[in-house]
């Protein structure tokens, strides 16, 4: 009897939060159905599948250019900082050498700052190397940014990964290179596209990091044309909704393609692989 | 094939000495079984042999050849992991095929050599799968196959059959047994189980806190234990071990504690007033009269272990002395009840009380 009042509790309380959490996303993409011209007030029901707000912020924001812009940033962002992530939280994990702690707290140092302490002096670098405006103004210091994280969640799949399929690769006659490549990273698939979910939705997401780079004049990332269009059309909110919706569309569209996988890699921590 | 030789090998970690000055010969094409405790250094052995752990002191040699700086990939041996560590993405054709793969081998030979392993450990129907999809026997045969193939110099085996059910563990001893009669190649077995020690060695190597403590035969470890460790630790059940006072006098040695008194036959050695006396359950027997057993000695039951063939009987005797008996499987008696029973002379093991060294049979 006490099995189904918990059940029913329990379901009523995952479905509260799951409305506090969807029900706001909801009222964005009902306010984005509706035709550009319509008054809204509160949560309304579209007439329709009116598609033509989508139509008309695609036109007048540009996001077209933007979202390519961000792409570029987010991808190069995420192969360099997987590359390198990848072989130095292999190395910390598998290799012993002299001063790899304290390289390591380095490296966890790049973790723990806040980033937005950074963000002044490294807006002078860039300028004073010119580099302002460019791509290479946000591929950097994301990829820097994503690096720290990335070493210390590969070191950590390492060293859960069994220390004698290593072994048995060495033994085997493996090099070292060898061992990552065809025992460890095959192994550890979910951990490397988690990271590489991560990486890519916060490199997308960033705002504070572009807005400062970039002028706007030649290179706009996708969450900056969307902060610029609201600006510009903030009376109408089926615009503004519209364009959230196409620049959140393609970390929507990472997640589900990786979505198995990586829950796999935030639990492996807890379950025997 | 080749010989492997420990020369005085040292190895430390931190503070903490794994191994401690261990010399060992294992002649080529010899199954020698590491076997102790946990701790006692079997492993680490093992993974200095493969390279796997760096030496602390004292060399290591395979064949002619010193191997204290050479990686593992050079070292021309091949390792059985307790976990089996195969490659879990690699189907088993590809995890046999592996090493031979990282070694340039032409792909016929590749081919054949897997061929040939999989035939003779029975894995020829399971070359497409992969290892997730296998029960822990094929997991295991995998393992020996992919050692197999590499046609090394010596097989290193960490405790292989400890994921194994008993039956299968029987099984698969027998298997890895029969193998090395046929390919004939050195290998080094660790194991903490000394049945496996005992069905499985041409030579025992009893190991405790990174010291060797004895290296024979199964039937010389057995039967003449060069201390109070291997004494207690080959053998189920335990030998039992009871300190006596030893009284010798004319032609013959009287052994005492409190009322329990043995009177045996005159060594040919020197004994000290105080000894550890050893018996092995098969050597003391329930009391009859003209069994010609040294006793009578007559205690109390403590505990029975019948298991079918026989029946073990924990006995304690006078001064705290305990011994184990082993009576007929048939035998019945309760705990509690009084028994009486006696040694077989002539194996009466006598060990120095503070060394525990082995000073002779009585």
């Amino acid at each position: 009897m006490t099995g189904a009042i918990d059940r029913v509790l329990n379901h009523a309380l995952l479905a509260f939060f799951a409305l506090m959490a969807l029900g706001p996303i909801a009222g964005v993409v009902l306010v984005a159905l509706h035709p550009p011209d319509a008054p809204i007030s509160g949560l309304a029901l579209p007439d329709g599948l009116d598609l033509s707000s989508f139509r008309l912020a695609w036109r007048e924001g540009g996001f077209g250019h933007s979202l390519q812009s961000s792409a570029i940033i987010a991808g190069t962002t995420v192969l360099a900082s997987s590359v390198l992530a990848i072989l130095a939280g292999y190395a910390f994990a598998t290799m012993r050498f002299r001063g790899a702690t304290a390289l390591f707290y380095v490296f966890l140092f790049g973790l723990l700052m806040p980033f937005e302490a950074t963000i002044i002096p490294l807006y002078y670098d860039f300028r004073g190397l010119g580099l302002t405006d460019t791509y290479w103004a946000v591929i950097l210091p994301s990829t820097g940014l994503s690096i720290a994280f990335g070493t210390f969640w590969m070191r950590a799949f390492f060293l859960s990964a069994p220390r004698s399929l290593v072994e048995a690769a060495r033994i085997d006659g493996a090099s070292s290179l060898t061992v990552l490549l065809r025992i460890l990273l095959p192994f550890g698939r979910p951990a490397v596209l988690t990271m590489v979910l991560l990486v890519f939705m916060w490199t997308w997401n960033d705002f504070l990091l572009s807005l400062v780079m970039l002028s706007g004049q030649n290179i706009l990332t996708a969450p900056l044309s969307l902060a610029f269009f609201q600006a510009s059309r903030e009376t109408h909110i089926q615009l503004v909704a519209a364009g959230a919706i196409i620049v959140a569309a393609p970390v929507l569209a990472v997640y589900l393609v990786l979505q198995r996988q990586f829950i796999r890699g935030v639990v492996s921590g807890s379950v025997k692989l | 094939m080749a010989p492997v030789r420990f020369e005085r090998v040292h190895k430390r970690f931190g503070d903490v000495v794994a191994i401690h000055e261990l010399t060992l010969d294992i002649a080529d094409g010899e199954f020698m079984v590491l076997v102790g405790p946990s701790g006692s250094g079997k492993t680490t052995a093992l993974r200095l042999v493969a390279g796997l752990e760096a030496l602390s002191g004292g060399h290591i040699h395979i064949g002619a050849r010193c191997v204290d700086r050479l990686p593992p990939k050079r070292r021309d041996i091949a390792m059985v992991f307790q976990d089996y560590a195969l490659y879990p993405q690699m189907t088993v054709y590809d995890n046999l095929a592996f090493g031979l793969r990282v070694a340039k081998v032409p792909r016929d030979e590749i081919r054949r050599r897997v061929d040939v392993a999989a035939e003779v450990l029975g894995l020829g129907d399971l070359l497409r799968r992969k290892p997730r999809q296998l029960s822990g026997g094929q997991r295991q045969r995998v393992a020996l196959g992919r050692a197999l193939v590499r046609q090394p110099q010596a097989f290193l085996m960490d405790e292989p059959l400890s994921n194994l059910d008993a039956k299968l563990r029987v099984q698969t001893r027998g298997e890895i047994k029969r193998l090395h009669a046929e390919i004939g190649t050195t290998t080094v077995y660790v194991t903490h189980d000394q049945v496996e020690a005992m069905t499985m060695g041409d030579r025992i190597a009893v190991m405790n806190e990174g010291r060797l403590e004895q290296v024979g035969d199964p039937d010389t470890v057995y039967h003449q234990p060069a201390n109070t460790f291997v004494a207690a630790f080959v053998g189920s059940p335990a030998m039992a071990l009871n300190a006596v006072d030893v009284v010798t006098g004319d032609g013959q040695v009287t052994l005492v504690r409190d009322r329990l008194r043995l009177v045996v036959a005159r060594a040919a050695c020197d004994l000290p007033a105080r000894a550890m006396l050893g018996v092995r359950p098969e050597h003391a027997r329930l009391w009859s009269d003209d069994a010609g057993l040294v006793g009578p000695v007559d205690g109390q039951v403590e505990y029975v272990e019948a298991l079918g063939r026989e029946t073990f009987i924990g006995v304690a005797a006078p001064g705290g002395a305990r011994f184990v008996l082993e009576a007929d499987g048939a035998y019945r008696i309760r705990i509690g009840e009084h028994v009486r029973f006696g040694f077989i002379p002539g194996r009466l093991h006598v060990f120095h009380p503070d060394t525990g060294a082995a000073l002779g049979r009585l």
